[in-house]
């Protein structure tokens, strides 16, 4: 009589076969591929998540600084005889090259959103090379805002990578991070770049990539980071990105109560042209000392590219059965491309960029009021856009609701319609 | 190819017959075992290497694979287990490939497996297969290790009157009864 499991282990032996291993191999390898993106977006989805606003994003069309530069050396303050730079020693007003790559197809790129001395981190670490690579998540990963290729500012923060699987990317994000701010108390107002510099590889052959230059805007102690979701697609794709928000500041302007939106009620005549959709709405606490966001959403619903040009951020007005109860007046801060002179962004037929931007405290409109009411109110927002090189001013009107304060836009908006250039009737 | 690629390929190539071949004792159903490994393989290596504790060499990852095996066995057994009683005394013996000179025994073995109640089953493989201490089982399965010790005395029973006697298989039991009862009294003495 042979023992229990000499039976079971014997039984066992027949039931699998190298055929159906095969068979498991084929099945599974896909299906651990698509989870793996699954959790990866979903991973980016909560960082961004944690980002705070529930907005869209600008796709802007600017240049990404050194990002396409190639091999161009490193020359920190500090970097050893051995070129290999640790992380934790960059110094302020060190020379940063972007675009450092010492690891073949790894690929780095890190946004910074929210108020500038602790905004919050994202990041996305793709690995387009044809083996893993290994970024010990013992080395915290540094951030660097650069002026002139100049260390003004800096960060550390844990990136928990690990491997970097071959043709895999992953992602996540802080909260609220402390930015170290060189030389001054807060970053002034600004374009600056963005690098991350990461060690990778085993020891003692690890090596630092300083990542690819993204543009960094600072305008009213926020900070933006407008072309992050593209360079994320662009080194990720299909990674599944989810819309970010984007802070672009508008700044303190006039009182906008006495002053009527133009087209509001006088909409001027339309061609036959339509090129462009606009679409705006508030969102966030309506209140005293409150900073809600606007949203402004163009679409190019024409059948033919449209260069989307200077996009000046305007007032925004709420109405309360056509009173105005409430105006922001941004005051002709850049909203979009406008943020990078001379930026311009094309839009493909049927492509739709987002734009937020953080608005200024409340003008009220109504005396003793300090806190909109519940109910139903009319959102009225003024931009300039420039379409195809000529500028006009659009107005969205969106249908929102208060609920304890909170102005929440309702999903039926009145989208302006923006005909070609040209194009007046 | 990914790093993992290569250990999952590495690891199915080697080792995904012994896996279906475990999956197969526990669930009785070919074509059932090839999904619990699947699914399994797609637990561990969608996690990625930091979630295989321990995971240091191809061994330890079979191993890591086996516990999801059986996991997703006893998840499936739970959620199923209406179903899964009623499989058993309606199902057929399934036709193996098997060498003409064991086919009586193996065959009998197989049937005499599947008589058994699914918690019986998983009971018996995971204790006398898979070595798990009656206290692993117990946590797996979320009963009592009382629970376990009757499963695996009346699995083994019914094995025996379909197979004949398994004195080692009894002497395993009783040793180990005997030493857990041991650590119990120094757990109240100290």
């Amino acid at each position: 009589m042979t023992e229990l499991r000499e039976r079971l282990d014997a039984l066992a032996r027949l039931a699998g076969d190298d055929a159906s291993a095969e068979r498991m191999l084929g099945r599974v390898t896909p299906m651990v591929h698509a989870v793996r993106r699954r959790r990866t977006a979903r991973h980016v989805g909560m960082s961004a998540a944690g980002l705070g606003t529930a907005a869209a994003v600008g796709l802007v069309g600017v240049a990404v600084g050194g990002g396409s530069a190639g091999s161009r050396g490193v020359e920190p303050a500090g970097a050893g005889p051995s070129g290999v730079w640790p992380a934790e020693a960059t110094a302020c007003g060190a020379s940063v090259t972007p675009s450092t790559p010492q690891t073949d197809g790894l690929r780095i790129v890190a946004s910074l959103t929210g108020p500038v001395d602790t905004p919050r981190i994202e990041e996305v670490v793709a690995n387009a090379g044809s083996t893993g690579v290994f970024v010990p998540s013992e080395s915290p990963h540094e951030l660097l805002v650069l002026s002139d290729d100049r260390v003004v500012a800096r960060a550390t923060f844990p990136a928990r990578v690990g491997i970097a699987d071959a043709g895999e990317a992953s992602g996540f994000g802080t909260d609220a991070w402390p930015l170290q701010v060189c030389d001054a108390t807060t970053l002034p107002d600004g374009s600056y770049q963005l690098v991350v510099v990461a060690t990778t590889g085993y020891r003692p052959d690890q090596v630092t990539t300083v990542s690819e230059a993204t543009s960094l805007l600072v305008a009213g102690g926020r900070a933006s980071t407008p072309d992050f979701q593209r360079v994320a697609e662009e080194v990720a794709p299909g990674l599944g990105l989810p819309e970010s928000p984007d802070p672009v500041p508008f700044r303190e302007g006039s009182d906008a109560c006495a002053e009527p939106l133009p087209g509001l009620s006088d909409a001027p005549a339309l061609g036959s042209s339509v090129t462009l959709r606009v679409s705006a709405s508030v969102i966030g606490d309506v209140a005293v000392g409150s900073r809600p966001e606007i949203i402004v959403k163009p679409r190019n619903i024409g059948t033919d590219p449209v260069s989307l040009g200077l996009m000046l951020g305007a007032r925004v007005v709420v109405f309360d059965e056509m009173t105005p109860v409430v105006a922001y007046t941004p005051d002709g801060a850049p909203l979009g491309p406008s943020g990078d002179a001379g930026g311009e962004l094309v839009l493909e037929p049927d492509q739709e960029v987002g734009y937020v931007a953080g608005l200024a405290e409340p003008t009220w409109c109504l005396s003793g009021v300090d806190r909109l009411q519940d109910g139903e109110y009319t959102v009225a927002t003024l931009a300039v856009v420039s379409v195809d090189g000529v500028s006009r001013s659009v107005v969205s009107l969106d249908t929102a609701t208060a609920t304890d304060g909170v102005l929440t836009p309702s999903t039926t908006s009145t989208p302006y319609v923006v005909r070609a250039p040209g194009d007046d009737g | 190819m990914a790093a993992w690629e290569a250990e999952l390929a590495e690891l199915v190539r080697d080792r995904g017959a012994a896996l279906v071949g475990y999956a197969y004792l526990l669930c009785g159903d070919r074509g059932e075992a090839e999904d619990l490994v699947q699914d399994a393989l797609v637990r561990t290596f969608a996690r990625g290497r930091r979630a295989w504790p321990g995971a240091g060499g191809a061994d330890n990852l079979e191993g890591y694979v086996r516990r999801a095996v059986a996991t997703t066995y006893l998840d499936g057994f739970r959620r199923r287990r209406r179903w899964a009683a009623l499989r058993h005394l309606a199902g057929e013996a399934e036709g193996l490939a098997e060498p003409q000179d064991s086919v009586v025994e193996r065959e009998a073995v197989a049937v005499a497996l599947r008589l058994l109640p699914p918690r019986e089953r998983a009971c018996v493989v995971l204790r006398f297969y898979e070595d798990w201490t009656v206290a692993q089982v117990a946590d797996a399965l979320g009963v009592s290790s009382g629970t376990v010790k009757r499963y695996l005395s009346d699995g083994v029973h019914a094995l025996e009157a379909a197979l004949g006697p398994m004195p080692a298989t009894r002497r395993d039991a009783a040793a180990e009864e005997i030493v857990e009862e041991l650590e119990v009294d120094l757990r109240g003495t100290r």
